[in-house]
């Protein structure tokens, strides 16, 4: 079956979105992937992924509520779609099979 | 706490307006946030980065609102502008290369030019005083008018300073050219330099608290002292290989011994005072060999004198005061002379002491608001030419909902576009130009254009003119276009109210057009004329050649020299003299008495020292009397015939024997006829010639036809045997001449060069304009041919159209060139006539111009097969 391409980036952002269960907008989301991936991630870069996401089909998004924080505007609320979420699954389906082909699974090294 | 408010503009203005709100709400989030856990600082810039991340409008995907913005600067309505205008562009591939290169061809020259007048008028201007500074002139006030002299006496420094101690800085500066220095070696002969192009002085150690300079080594402190010297880093380098030379010792002349106390650095910023050698005031008697002359009736143009002033002592003061200072200092000079200050912003445009003349920079400079103007008619005609292809676009467009306004900025905008562009090829043209007229015209002088700021300003005053003037006219008519009409189709080329304006905008070019003609014309004309006009003497195979600039010539000397040269086949006679008869930048005057007259005349005669022989080389003329005798010691002396008018005499006869008092007694032996000893602007002087052996420093040599080089190779190696602490510097007559006109010589081809390119751009227009008559009359011109008409009328259809614009621009062009070319004549005492001829010869021109631009087109056009243009109807 033929899936939408997803890129490094874009499966990190679906699936914190996923895992952040309807609390995920632009700003939590990009905090949430700095902790947990350590890596330098810019609001803009996580906006447009966001973007071409819900193009995707795999997320959809709904206006949330405004806060002082924010100037009185809104976030925007991002939720994953089945399709997202099948996507993501279908993903880790691929990875474990390759995974399991593994003759010799690596061991934490010990000495490098 | 709040973020930048710029940043939010800049995102206002980028971002989709449906995302706007997230955007904004996620990035003042984050805000807080930094701000919670770092400095303001820090979160501020972190805000500009953000911000500037989400500027990327071509990767941006929109979603489309539910409805569409209003704004004029809508994204989409942007890109479909830069589409439609593209399209166009390469549909009209013809006028769109006539314009860019018209409008490039204009920028860029005008830009050329505006560069030339900014650096005229930034002369010296980088001196932190340039406002206070001030020269000390002279000035013969005579009844034909003021007479100025850039010189002042030698003891006028002193005296200025005794009356007036308020003056801020005062510091006098005694001028020669072509210095000759000689670098004392050890063991071994003497290296020498001839600085043929350097200019040296003697100044007061106060010139350097006037002017700016910088020091690399040393200072100007010990310049109180004589034989002491400071020389420019350049200087320095060449002579030493360092600029660390304090205390080496030069020599000036051959006969100065100087000790280097200072090294300044190079002159970078233009300046007219470029002096890279300049000793001690105090070593001037030493130079001459004897004391400074004391009287202040001894002017001369080479000893000047610079003040700085403060609010102690102002120029007006110096007004006010100057009259008493000329009646203690100088009592016989009450009537007619006075030292005037002359600001340093006066003084590279003061035409009477060398200055560029301000005329030529001002016409220069209208030539370049000619060539912008030139550019943006092209532009204006051809777009409103092709207004009607556009006509249906226009009327689409309002039908959806345009606005006049958004329509006109719509074609403005285009216009921009190809500003734009033609600038970045003008800039292209800058450069080669800039070389150009480096090269060939001024050589002498630095483009400091570009590390000026202000360049950028003037770039953006001129692309936002171009734009306006070119693009305001055509927005306009497309932008008022009635939808009804147009979509009926019942739009024609001639309900275009643009056809008169049209006209009289070709009109104006080609009145521009012909005046420049006109103005080339003229000035070739009077160049060609004062260089070939009989001066009143000979000027063919003439050569001078320079004798030591010392204070005294040796006679022993210029006999043994005399000895040599008449030795040389080729030399026919030899003579020796102050000056050539046209001496040029070095004017000698004096006040006289004459006869029994009890009071100094109220005329300054120039005066020349020359020998016997100098009447018969030069071939001038005796109206009455004798020739000088050879000896030294007659006392007698030449007049020319101005003198003798101004003496108020008629008969030339009657001053003869008669005595003139200077001084010396001298007795009238003859009257010359009057020769041009100027040049032809300055015309003739009353003018007194005699002999003084110790004054001469040419020496005069008529050749015979033959190996000129030779000659000189030959008079050289005499030279160099006779003196041998000098340099042989030798020039024909007839060359020094022309050098009397290089600024004229400048003027003509800096005119002809950018009228030339003006005419150039008249004509891309004018040829652009008759692509377009020709396409829109095909049809006509296929009906007229089917019904028998000839291949000449057609071209008359498009002649008569040229002919008469031409004969209107000629009417309105004539009188203004006429006033212009009548202004600048007036300068010169020997001027040609501006007779018809040379109007006629300019409407010729322009005939052949526009006939030859005209012509291919409208013979392509009336040759046209009717079939072919016929057959699609």
């Amino acid at each position: 079956m033929k899936r939408g391409y997803l890129g490094e980036f874009e499966e990190i952002v679906l699936l914190t979105v996923a895992v952040m269960e309807g609390g995920a907008y632009g700003v939590a989301i990009t905090h949430e992937i700095c902790e947990q991936t350590g890596r330098a991630v810019r609001l803009n870069q996580v906006h447009a992924a966001l973007e071409r996401l819900e193009d995707k089909g795999m997320l959809k998004s709904e206006m949330g509520e405004p806060t002082a924080e924010r100037g009185g505007r809104r976030k925007r609320l991002f939720t994953t779609t089945a399709y997202g979420r099948r996507t993501l699954q279908e993903i880790q389906e691929v990875r474990e099979s390759f995974w399991a082909k593994l003759l010799n699974p690596f061991r934490p090294a010990t000495s490098l | 706490m709040k973020p930048p408010r710029f940043a939010d503009r800049i995102l206002q203005f980028f971002c989709s307006p449906d995302q706007l709100e997230e955007v904004l709400g996620d990035l003042h989030e984050e805000f807080a946030y930094q701000l919670r856990r770092g400095s303001e600082r820090r979160a501020r810039w972190r805000y500009w980065r953000d911000v500037l991340g989400f500027i990327k409008p071509f990767a941006m995907k929109r979603q489309k609102s539910d409805y569409s913005s209003k704004t004029v600067m809508s994204s989409d309505m942007i890109l479909n502008y830069f589409k439609i205008a593209w399209r166009n562009l390469v549909k009209n591939r013809a006028y769109a290369f006539i314009n860019v290169t018209g409008l490039a061809l204009g920028i860029g020259a005008a830009l050329l030019i505006f560069a030339l007048v900014r650096y005229h008028y930034n002369v010296d201007r980088h001196h932190q005083k340039y406002d206070s500074i001030y020269r000390v002139t002279t000035r013969f006030v005579t009844p034909e008018g003021n007479f100025n002299i850039a010189g002042v006496p030698y003891e006028l420094g002193k005296a200025l300073k005794n009356d007036h101690p308020d003056i801020e800085n005062l510091a006098m500066i005694d001028l020669y050219r072509d210095p000759l220095v000689t670098i004392p070696v050890a063991n071994g002969p003497d290296r020498k330099f001839k600085e043929a192009h350097q200019m040296g002085a003697f100044v007061q150690p106060a010139y350097f608290k006037i002017f700016d300079y910088a020091w690399l080594a040393g200072g100007p402190a010990e310049l109180t002292q004589p034989n002491t010297v400071v020389i420019s880093a350049e200087n320095a380098i060449k002579y030493f290989g360092t600029t660390q030379v304090i205390n080496k010792i030069i020599k000036i002349n051959a006969t100065l011994n100087t000790r280097i106390v200072g090294v300044f650095k190079d002159y970078r910023d233009n300046t007219d005072f470029a002096y890279q050698i300049m000793a001690s005031w105090a070593s001037l008697p030493a130079f001459y060999g004897r004391p400074l002359n004391t009287d202040f009736d001894n002017i001369n143009g080479d000893t000047q004198c610079f003040v700085s002033l403060n609010n102690q002592f102002t120029q007006a003061d110096w007004d006010r005061q100057m009259l008493a200072f000329v009646k203690k200092n100088k009592p016989q000079g009450v009537k007619d002379t006075r030292f005037p200050m002359q600001p340093l912003r006066d003084i590279h445009f003061s035409t009477d002491t060398d200055g560029v003349s301000q005329g030529l920079i001002w016409s220069l400079f209208a030539i370049g608001i000619f060539l912008l103007l030139t550019a943006s008619i092209n532009f204006v005609n051809l777009a409103t030419a092709q207004a009607l292809n556009r006509s249906r676009e226009v009327g689409v467009r309002k039908v959806l909902g345009s606005t006049q306004s958004q329509l006109f900025w719509q074609f403005i905008g285009e216009t921009a576009l190809l500003t734009l562009t033609a600038t970045a090829i003008a800039l292209l043209f800058f450069q080669f130009g800039q070389q150009l007229v480096q090269e060939n015209l001024h050589g002498a002088f630095r483009f400091t254009f570009y590390y000026d700021v202000s360049v950028i300003g003037w770039l953006a005053l001129i692309v936002v003119g171009v734009i306006f003037l070119s693009g305001f006219y055509p927005a306009l008519v497309l932008a008022g276009f009635k939808p009804a009409l147009v979509l009926a189709g019942r739009m024609t080329s001639q309900q275009l109210g643009g056809f008169s304006i049209r006209r009289s905008l070709v009109v104006t070019q080609f009145a521009i057009s012909q005046m420049l003609i006109v103005g080339m014309i003229v000035v070739a004309n009077q160049l060609h004329y004062i260089q070939t006009k009989d001066l009143g003497f000979r000027q063919n195979a003439i050569l001078t050649v320079r004798l030591p600039q010392v204070p005294k010539q040796d006679a022993g000397k210029m006999e043994a020299f005399r000895h040599l040269a008449m030795a040389i086949p080729e030399v026919e006679k030899l003579s020796y003299s102050m000056s050539g008869p046209p001496q040029s930048g070095w004017v000698s005057q004096t006040m006289i008495k004459y006869d029994t007259r009890p009071d100094v005349e109220k005329f300054t005669p120039q005066q020349k020292y020359i020998d016997a022989a100098y009447v018969d080389l030069y071939g001038l003329k005796l109206v009455a009397g004798r020739n000088l005798q050879p000896a030294d010691t007659s006392r007698e002396v030449l007049v020319n015939e101005a003198f003798v008018k101004q003496l108020g005499i008629q008969k030339p006869a009657e001053v003869l024997g008669k005595f003139l008092h200077n001084g010396r007694d001298l007795e009238i032996v003859g009257v010359v006829k009057d020769f041009n000893q100027n040049n032809l602007r300055t015309g003739i002087a009353p003018l007194f010639m005699t002999t003084r052996t110790t004054n001469y420093f040419f020496a005069n040599l008529q050749l015979h036809n033959g190996n000129f080089e030779r000659v000189i190779r030959q008079l050289e190696k005499n030279y160099n045997q006779i003196y041998p602490d000098s340099y042989f510097t030798a020039q024909f007559v007839d060359e020094q001449l022309q050098e009397n006109y290089t600024q004229e010589q400048t003027m003509a081809k800096l005119v002809n060069f950018f009228a030339g390119i003006a005419v150039l751009i008249g004509c891309l227009g004018l040829y652009g304009l008759m692509l377009f008559m020709a396409a829109q009359k095909t049809k006509e011109i296929g009906v007229r041919k089917v019904l028998g008409a000839s291949i000449g009328n057609i071209l008359w259809l498009f002649g008569k159209e040229f002919v008469r614009l031409i004969a209107v621009a000629f009417v309105v062009a004539t009188p203004v060139a006429w006033w212009v070319m009548t202004h600048w004549l007036q300068d010169f005492s020997y001027k040609i006539e501006l007779g018809p001829g040379i109007f006629g010869i300019a409407l010729l021109a322009t005939v052949i111009v526009a006939a030859l631009t005209v012509g291919i087109q409208s013979i392509k056009a009336a040759l046209m097969n009717p079939v072919k243009s016929l057959r699609s109807e």
